[in-house]
């Protein structure tokens, strides 16, 4: 149960949360009808239209919402949960910020309930003459916005039974397929983790249609006994018309569009044009389902033997221990090479033992090893590596989600720096554009994720892969900050006696969003070998992001940062001007703007006159002390030097006094 | 090197003299003024030398290189006998009447009188000497110490710490 479930005395009392200065989301009226397990529904008032409906969805997960994909339809029909607005708001019930966003309602009733629920079937005409046809209509306006749903599915569509017609349920607060279980995904989607699963293509919305449209057809009966992964194994084993049909038949009526629906090769699918001439009438013959070629005897693996290399590949992705064991004694590949008569899957195989090209991986582990083969044998599927897998498309909602799994997130780094990306697309023989683009980010990947200091690692991918994404750093978590301005205001906001006021997350962060380049102060922060040089690296890291983004003061945070710059304030000589820089910083901190309070602290022109200063004091010193010392031992050569000059001037006045006797006598005689 | 070295610094001490042979000379130069005193001034010889008996100790017992009590008693005790030259060269410059001049008791006061002022002179100055060397190092430690505690208090112990760089 989430805390939006349950209206307490003192969630009723809670006031209305304003969104944008424009919509009034209100916490005490919950829409359940248009709740769904990752984000509740609240009633909501268009201050800019108040006539017009709108509700909220206050989004309960910490994954990418898909705001490319809210900017698209932002224009678009009610039929499509047209948003009007989101960001990120203070949520009073959750205790922390979340992300809201604002949208039309459908016209009409969910369809079916959600979760696992029997679904009986509809009638064929109302299929064919209303469902179809609306869809077909939804599908296309998608395509023209270039824009994929990856949500078609039973629970998500509204039906007015008033003359609304049909409407597709929101696609944006998930990621992209997210929410859809197995059986509307093409298999290779399918195989991937929710997370994973990719934006993709036109092509998967019509499969995931074809897949409504069965159940919807024939009801899920059969199916819903079926595992996730028992429907992906059939799908493969039979094709997915056959595995969704489940062995029933199809009404008459719908055979030909389920076929050309299901097909699962995306390039022999049906799109808008071959549904719109089926809805016209014009009958076609779908291309039947190529099945995968199958082997004369099976691989034996885990009790069953496997006929075909998909559902082999997609059988040791789930045993990864065993799988290991049977790719490194050769029998897989003895097996590839005899039993399905691939000699050159077969010598693939066994190149993934070696590491090729200097920009290769130093050495092949285990894992990588089994991660190589698996992709040799299905290089059409997702990216697998242990329990990460995810399609090219989708690894960046993939890497929010293992972010909160350590050992996900390790497995990531693994597969990103044994280059598994580049690989894949090694396996094709004509690599797309989108292959191609796949194999440059793995590699601006693998330089983030080998780089082991602060702004660099698995952070720093999560932040480049998911550019909408909010900066998961525990600090600020509750803020769900997903610019960079938001983050400074956030920390400002969190500032206390850290230690450390930037975190990997958040210096991960302003690394991926800033458009200055900051990899000289990431370094600098890396290579720091006092904490207090640490805290100097992240405050000009900082002041380069207020700098960038200007405006917002932050005292708060300037003055956790005094708190550390003890030690550097203690890196001046000079007491007196020690005295003056920390008066000026004290000063600096209230004014909030951490690049006035850096120019104090870590000053080039104070420094500077600090050394050369502290060079003539310490010369001084020295001669004082040296001088003192030399004074001190002479006082036993003094009796010495003192009779010398005692005789000296004794010889002296003697002389003088003798001279003036002279003269005195002369001059007396004389006159 | 070290060999022509020495060659060379022994050329040099030939041109100059050395210490002894200057000593040499000038006793050289004593013996003919003392022999030509005694020829053609004998009476004023006669004073001269109970002037000449102080400091002549005085040279003697003295082992400093510079003679200075030499000096300090000569100057005074020649100088205490020039009254009597010059009374002699007055009262006709006679072998008698330096005897009479030398017989009279207040002549040897005064003569000796100022051989010991030149000792005296000799003995107390050091004592002022050292007192006043005593007064100037103290003089120059106290500002040597307060150089260094201005230095303390603007700098702390990094007066003492070595500079950034080193």
């Amino acid at each position: 149960m989430t805390e939006s479930d349950v209206v307490s005395p003192d969630n009723a009392a809670t006031e209305n949360v304003v969104l944008g200065g424009r919509f009034e989301i209100q916490p005490r009226l919950p829409m359940p009808e248009l709740s769904h397990k990752h984000a509740r529904a609240f009633a909501a008032l268009d201050l800019e239209n108040l006539s017009g409906k709108a509700y909220a969805l206050i989004v309960e997960h910490d994954l990418p919402v898909r705001e490319q994909t809210l900017l698209s339809l932002k224009g678009s029909s009610q039929s499509l949960a047209q948003p009007l607005g989101w960001g990120s708001v203070d949520w009073p019930p959750a205790g922390r910020a979340r992300m809201a966003i604002v949208l039309v309602p459908p016209p009409g009733r969910r369809l079916v309930k959600a979760g696992p629920v029997d679904i009986a079937p509809l009638p064929v005409k109302t299929l064919t003459s209303e469902f179809l046809p609306s869809m077909a209509t939804l599908l296309r306006e998608l395509g023209d916005m270039r824009v994929t749903h990856r949500g078609i599915r039973p629970d998500n569509l509204y039906h007015d039974r008033d003359g609304g017609g049909w409407a597709l349920g929101e696609c944006f607060s998930t990621p992209p397929g997210y929410a859809q279980p197995v059986l509307y995904e093409p298999v290779a989607r399918a195989m991937a983790m929710p997370e994973g699963r990719g934006h993709g293509s036109s092509a998967d919305d019509y499969y995931a249609l074809g897949a409504t449209l069965a159940v919807l057809a024939m009801g899920n009966g059969p199916l819903l006994a079926l595992t996730a992964a028992q429907i992906i194994e059939s799908k493969m084993e039979l094709g997915s018309f056959a595995a969704i049909t489940a062995g029933r038949r199809p009404p008459n009526e719908l055979t030909e569009v389920l076929r050309g629906l299901l097909n699962d090769h995306p390039e022999s699918r049906w799109g808008a044009k071959e549904l719109d001439n089926w809805l016209l009438g014009r009958r076609q013959n779908p291309h039947a389902p190529q099945l995968e070629q199958q082997a004369s005897r099976g691989f034996p693996f885990n009790g069953r033997d496997y006929t075909t290399l998909g559902t082999l590949a997609f059988a040791l992705g789930t045993d990864w221990e065993h799988a290991r064991a049977v790719i490194k004694d050769g029998a897989l590949e003895r097996w590839v090479r005899l039993n399905m008569k691939q000699p050159e899957r077969a010598d693939a195989i066994a190149g993934c033992r070696v590491s090729t090209g200097k920009d290769g991986p130093r050495m092949i582990s285990d894992d990588l090893l089994v991660a190589r083969t698996i992709t040799v044998l299905d290089p059409g599927g997702p990216l697998r590596f242990r329990d990460f897998a995810a399609m090219p498309d989708g690894l960046g909602p993939a890497l929010a989600a293992a972010m909160q799994v350590s050992e996900l997130s390790h497995f990531f780094s693994e597969m990103i720096g044994g280059m598994l990306p580049a690989f894949r697309v090694a396996q094709e023989a004509k690599p797309t554009a989108s292959q191609l683009s796949l194999q440059d980010v793995g590699l601006a990947l693998r330089r983030h994720v080998t780089h082991r200091g602060p702004g660099y690692g698995v952070e720093r991918c999560l932040y480049e892969l998911n550019t909408t994404l909010q900066c998961l750093s525990p600090r600020i978590a509750n803020h769900y900050a997903t610019n960079v301005h938001a983050v400074l205001v956030a920390m400002d906001m969190e500032a206390g006696s850290e230690e450390s006021p930037v975190d990997r997350h958040i210096a991960a962060f302003l690394a991926a969003r800033l458009t200055t380049a900051v990899d000289r102060n990431l370094n600098e922060i890396a290579a720091a070998t006092r904490p207090a040089d640490a805290i100097l690296g992240q405050l000009r890291l900082l002041s380069l992001a207020q700098e960038e983004v200007g405006g917002q003061l932050l005292p708060k945070l300037c003055a956790a940062f005094f708190r550390h710059m003890g030690p550097i304030i203690a890196g001046y000589k000079n007491l007196p001007l020690r005295k003056r820089i920390r008066q000026a910083a004290e000063k600096a901190v209230d004014q909030g703007r951490l690049a006035a309070f850096l120019g104090i602290i870590d000053n080039k022109h104070s420094r500077q006159w600090d050394t050369t200063h502290h060079r003539q004091a310490r010369a001084r010193h020295a001669n004082a002390q040296f001088e003192i010392e030399r004074l001190m031992t002479a006082s036993e050569h003094r009796q010495t030097a003192a009779d010398k000059l005692g005789h000296q001037w004794a010889a002296t006045l003697s002389a003088i006094i003798a001279a003036a006797a002279v003269a005195a006598t002369m001059f007396t005689k004389v006159s | 090197m070290a060999v022509s070295g020495n060659i060379q610094g022994k050329r040099v001490a030939g041109r100059r003299g050395t210490p002894a042979r200057r000593v040499r000379g000038f006793g050289v130069v004593l013996l003919v003024l003392i022999a030509s005193t005694v020829m053609f001034a004998l009476p004023a010889f006669l004073i001269l030398v109970v002037a000449a008996i102080p400091p002549l100790v005085a040279y003697y017992i003295d082992r400093d290189s510079e003679k200075y009590a030499a000096v300090a008693v000569g100057a005074l005790s020649f100088a205490s006998a020039l009254p009597y030259l010059l009374e002699l060269w007055f009262d006709g410059f006679t072998i008698r009447q330096a005897v009479l001049t030398l017989s009279d008791p207040f002549t040897w006061l005064v003569i000796y009188g100022a051989a010991a002022a030149g000792w005296a002179l000799y003995f107390l100055l050091p004592v002022a000497a050292h007192s006043y060397l005593k007064m100037v190092s103290d003089l120059r430690l106290a500002t040597l110490r307060k150089e260094c505690e201005e230095l303390a208090e603007e700098w702390g112990s990094a007066v003492d710490a070595p500079a950034d760089g080193e």
